[in-house]
């Protein structure tokens, strides 16, 4: 296969199908963990180490288990608890690991259970059906690339707008729109702006 | 109808046994400490939360 398939894979779902801006999937993260660039930052490490392995996880469970057996019906209550698993283990790994980070994701970390992009990933991954495009070894591939594209697209625009949102707070902002108005109203020329790159692939 | 059952019963069982190990995980107890309180006295931000403390008197 050719390795233009991943780029293009990574690239897709990074830019043009960005999981927060031009599908809304992980909006509440997005909203909640972007008031200082350096925890966006972690949440955005998170979330990529969360999704790339949730993602091939459940596309593993999904052919190698759920479809011999045809039960593919419990494919998101099944995706639900692997996810609520990995992310038990991440939480064990911060908690040892980096104690700064382990405060600064806060109520966020546990969060990235119901972070519906994370599942939203997953199921899309089975859906597109790069199993019966490249085969189930060959699509393991297609789907991590793009669960990673995902991941990226997830971790540019959420240290973005936590870039934009530090500015802001010097900012001279009518009252009104001070905090979340502002906020969602940048949120959303982002998502004209990732809108133009429709079509590049 | 079995295997379904097997599989949510092993994704069940997956789930508590990592939320107990991660329960069973000491919190790092001084994850707040990050800050050198000795280079505070030179810092004029008082929405800092150390130099509200500091101001109280804590």
């Amino acid at each position: 296969m050719s390795p233009t398939v991943f780029f293009v894979a990574i690239i897709s779902a990074m830019l043009i199908n960005n999981v927060v801006l031009l599908r809304f999937l992980g909006v509440c993260p997005f909203l909640g963990v972007s008031k200082r660039s350096e925890t966006a930052l972690g949440m955005g490490g998170a979330v990529t180490f969360v999704m790339v392995v949730g993602s091939v996880l459940t596309y593993l469970i999904y052919y190698y288990v759920l479809e011999p057996f045809d039960i593919t019906y419990i494919s998101t209550i099944a995706f639900i608890l692997v996810i609520a698993s990995l992310v038990q283990l991440v939480e064990m790994f911060i908690k040892k690991v980096s104690k700064k980070l382990y405060k600064a994701l806060g109520i966020y970390l546990p969060l990235i259970v119901t972070n519906c992009a994370i599942l939203g990933v997953a199921e899309t991954n089975v859906r597109e059906g790069y199993a019966e495009e490249f085969g189930i070894m060959s699509g393991l591939g297609v789907a991590a690339a793009s669960a990673f594209g995902a991941a990226l697209g997830f971790t540019l625009v959420i240290f973005a707008f936590s870039s934009i949102r530090e500015r802001l707070d010097a900012a001279e902002v009518p009252n009104a729109w001070k905090g979340i108005p502002i906020s969602l109203i940048v949120a959303g020329i982002m998502a004209l702006a990732f809108l133009g790159l429709e079509g590049i692939v | 109808m079995v295997p379904a059952i097997a599989v949510t019963t092993f994704v069940v069982i997956l789930f508590f046994a990592t939320y107990i190990l991660n329960k069973r995980t000491p919190e790092p107890l001084e994850a707040a400490e990050i800050v050198d309180r000795e280079t505070c006295t030179a810092c004029k931000n008082y929405n800092c939360r150390y130099k509200i403390e500091e101001t109280r008197g804590d």
